[in-house]
């Protein structure tokens, strides 16, 4: 029976080529628009971090300057950085289990015999518990001492792809690489960390937080290290006054860059259950409150922990343009659909002598139904399948447009192909069975008679 | 003439058709609306002028091998000897690529009331004499400064020398002092303002994160320099080649890196509303194809249907004109009344727009120009079937099927 629908369904379409392939090339193109549409925004949305989601958060504190707007801020009106010193009070505290303060900086990187040709490279400068916090694993060797977070160590912890760059995968512990010509000692070598969007740190946008080199938070004297990204001065006292008084030395300047409230660290803390969490900011309160008095924070006590995926809502990883694509690509989907409700519609009522005489000889109406239902569904399934060949051509159109960083990731993955295939499904039965129930319901009477 | 009655009736008796094809229009309407505005919206802010010569400019950067400063004299050098080159019209340093979206800024305040300063958001552009002519800005009032007057700075800003001079855009100037208002010999950050520069975008683009640019007289020792480079037009492709080998043979031990035209640099800091764009006039272009495609498929379907119905008409005397006015007269009405549905339908979904993703109120005017031009879809959609169905002869009528 249904091999003869089948049949039957084939030879309809084979009928009217024109109108068959104009609802399946409809019904393809509105799957691949709002496909290429849904990838897009679920690559931006994607939470690399989200089993962590319930156990790490990003710390934020209210530590602008009293006389100025929220400028500089996120959405909850607090800035996504913090300063070194209060990094450094947090470090010193053992409020939480895992604390991470970190930054962006970029190194000339390249090995003494010049086997390789020297690059610029991402670097994060990080204390040492961002392995743990982050859960990622250690392939050979292991974390910096406490140390050399809080001393100038010249060690490294490079990761497999970098390992692979610089050693050919070996295990290169004990080994030195050089950043900026300064000999640096490789004391482990770690799993890649590259979850994209880089939820770590989107201060630079959301997919240029990550990093192949690890260095110890112990260095930032010795080398006056200085972010390769935002540093903001967010006190109300002016920044150039306290120092145009007097020539202050380099070692003084930076000093103050330290001490006062340049505000440049992202701050990540591990906070596994409730009860540390609640200890986690009674000490926050009496840190700040504490600060607050000595003059060093000017605004009332806030703070914020966003878990991964708070974080990301709060920077607006998928922005407002990319949803209202989005909106206006289903918007595309569903006139697709009413476009082949309609065409499918009018071909079928066009064919409704012959269910009329398949009537007459004794066929019951869901026979008239199942039979023109495959038709429709048969439309479907070719309208699907040339649906998601046109979404891989969409998404490389995309990928075009986007940014290097972004395009490496803009691919449909398990998830997006079955929501394109439930899609492609849904659709060409939306736009089968109304039309297929319409001419089921055809009067026998009234069938014959227009004949 | 027009034979509103008798369309209405024959409608009413196959009105699911109709209705879909009202949705339909209305659904388009209210994208190509939202969309075109959108479209619109953002490309007015990427094509607001710059005041840079940006055709004619590429930029590079250069980065040292070692963790030692940058030497202001090595500087001087590699500039001195890439204005050397013909075709080469000025050179000059930064601390980032013009249009970058990428600086320093500085909350500047005005000092002529210390009880109530006006402050604003200042683009810092630390450089040489060179600046202007390099950037292609001119001078309105004033001087520039000389290369005399340079500074080494860390990025800090001071090692206790206060700077020769300062020169601001008039943009900046308006902002600080009052429109129009001339700013020269006013003090800003202790230094006089010596010269004013017609209105730029210099590091920035983002329209409400600077007033205005201040050009210091100022080399930055601490981070790795960029050069802007201003070619005669035509010299831009071989000069992207030959100064980064000038740069590598006055000295190998760097990297010259980042050498693009700085109308790619613009490119990458508008990439994001360029792609929303683009997108947008992809959907835009697919949904008034898919409509229009629908209506002539469904008008052919509808003409077929009724072959008999015309060929009787015509046979009692209508003439081809009289057919294809009746379709086109059925198709009209259809459309709008999507049209008028639709028209809610996009004020509708813009509220929605306006209140879940900060997006702006759609004129009016955009919905009136859509709705007219998803009426004409709709008619040059269903020409080409009306005008088939009316070939239908009249002996038609008297044979059965």
């Amino acid at each position: 029976m249904l091999t003869y629908y089948m049949q039957l369904a084939w030879l309809s379409v084979k009928r009217t080529p024109i109108i068959s392939s104009l609802m399946i090339v409809t019904l393809a193109v509105g799957v691949a628009v709002s496909m290429t549409m849904v990838t897009l925004q679920h690559v931006m949305s994607a939470n690399g971090l989200a089993e962590q989601n319930d156990r790490v958060y990003a710390l934020q504190l209210n530590n602008g300057s009293k006389n100025q707007g929220d400028d500089g801020g996120l959405k909850n009106g607090m800035a996504d950085l913090l300063s070194y010193r209060t990094a450094r009070a947090l470090l010193a505290s053992h409020a939480a289990p895992h604390v991470v303060a970190m930054h962006r900086w970029a190194a000339a990187v390249s090995l003494a015999d010049n086997s390789i040709k020297p690059t610029k490279e991402m670097v994060r400068v990080t204390s040492r518990d961002f392995f743990a916090l982050f859960g990622v694993p250690f392939i050979y060797g292991k974390v910096w001492d406490k140390q050399a977070d809080d001393e100038a160590r010249y060690q490294v912890v490079i990761d497999r792809t970098m390992n692979q760059h610089l050693f050919n995968g070996e295990n290169s512990v004990g080994r030195d690489v050089q950043l900026n010509g300064r000999p640096y000692q490789v004391v482990g070598v770690v799993e890649d960390f590259a979850p994209n969007p880089s939820v770590q740190d989107l201060t630079q946008g959301a997919f240029a937080g990550n990093a192949n080199i690890y260095l110890p938070f112990g260095l930032h004297r010795a080398l006056q290290m200085l972010p390769n990204g935002n540093m903001r001065y967010s006190s109300s006292k002016d920044a150039d006054t306290s120092a145009s008084t007097e020539a202050l030395t380099p070692e003084q300047q930076y000093e103050r860059i330290l001490q006062e409230r340049f505000i440049w660290l992202q701050i990540w803390v591990e906070l596994p259950d409730e009860q540390t969490k609640a200890n986690f900011v009674t000490f926050l309160k009496s840190y700040f409150d504490e600060q607050y008095n000595n003059g060093f924070y000017e605004r009332d006590f806030d703070y914020a922990l966003s878990s991964p995926s708070e974080w990301l809502a709060l920077n607006d990883v998928v922005s407002n343009d990319t949803r209202v694509m989005t909106l206006m690509a289903l918007t595309f989907l569903l006139v697709c659909i009413i476009n082949s409700i309609a065409l499918l519609l009018a071909k079928l009522l066009r064919q409704s002598s012959e269910a009329g005489v398949r009537r007459a000889l004794g066929a019951s109406r869901s026979a008239i139904f199942s039979q023109n239902l495959i038709e429709s569904g048969l439309i479907g399934l070719l309208g699907g399948v040339l649906g998601i060949g046109l979404s891989q051509l969409g998404l490389s159109f995309v990928r075009m447009l986007v940014s290097t960083e972004e395009a490496r990731v803009v691919y449909s993955d398990g998830f997006t192909i079955t929501l394109t295939v439930l899609l492609a499904i849904i659709a060409s039965i939306l736009a089968g069975c109304y039309p297929a129930w319409r001419i089921s319901q055809t009067s026998l009477a009234q069938a014959l008679k227009s004949q | 003439m027009f034979e509103f009655g008798p369309i209405l009736r024959t409608l009413w008796r196959s009105k699911t058709g109709a209705l879909l094809i009202i949705v339909q229009a209305a659904l388009t309407l209210g994208i190509i609306s939202n969309a075109a505005f959108v479209v619109h919206e953002r490309q007015a802010y990427i094509s607001r002028p710059t005041g840079l010569d940006e055709q004619n400019i590429f930029v590079l950067s250069v980065a040292a091998l070692s963790d030692a400063e940058y030497n202001y004299q090595d500087v001087v050098r590699d500039l001195q000897q890439i204005r050397q080159l013909p075709g080469v019209v000025d050179a000059t340093f930064s601390l980032t690529s013009p249009l970058s979206n990428s600086g320093s800024s500085s909350d500047l305040s005005n000092e002529e009331d210390p009880d109530h300063p006006v402050s604003a958001m200042t683009d810092i552009v630390s450089s040489d004499s060179h600046a202007l002519n390099a950037l292609g800005l001119k001078l309105v009032a004033g001087r520039f400064f000389n290369d005399a007057e340079i500074v080494t700075a860390s990025p800090l800003g001071n090692d206790g020398t206060i700077m020769a001079g300062i020169v601001i855009t008039r943009s900046l100037a308006d902002k600080l002092y009052g429109k129009g208002v001339d700013p020269l010999g006013k003090l800003l950050q202790d230094a006089p303002v010596i010269g004013v520069v017609e209105s730029a975008m210099v590091s920035y683009v983002a329209p409400d994160y600077v007033a205005g640019v201040a050009f210091l007289p100022r080399f930055i020792s601490t981070y790795p320099p960029e050069y802007i480079i201003r070619c005669e037009p035509g010299a831009l492709s071989q000069l992207m080649v030959k100064v980064p080998d000038l740069l590598q043979r006055l000295d190998p031990n760097r990297m010259i890196r980042n050498v693009k035209p700085l109308t790619e640099v613009k490119d990458g800091t508008y990439r994001r509303a360029k792609s929303t764009v683009k997108m947008l006039v992809a959907t835009m272009v697919l949904v008034a194809c898919v409509t229009g495609l629908g209506i002539v498929g469904l008008t052919l379907l509808w003409g077929n249907r009724r072959r008999r119905q015309i060929g009787i008409r015509r046979a009692l005397g209508a003439s081809r004109g009289d057919i294809i006015r009746y379709f086109l007269t059925e198709n009209l009405l259809i459309t709008a009344v999507g049209g008028m549905v639709g028209i809610v339908l996009a004020i509708a979904v813009n509220q929605l727009m306006v209140q879940q993703y900060q997006m702006k109120a759609l004129p009016i005017s955009y919905i009136l120009v859509t709705t007219v031009a998803v009426l004409i879809l709709g008619l040059a959609a269903a020409m080409i079937p009306a005008w088939r169905s009316s070939l239908v002869s009249p002996a038609l009528a008297t044979r059965s099927v």
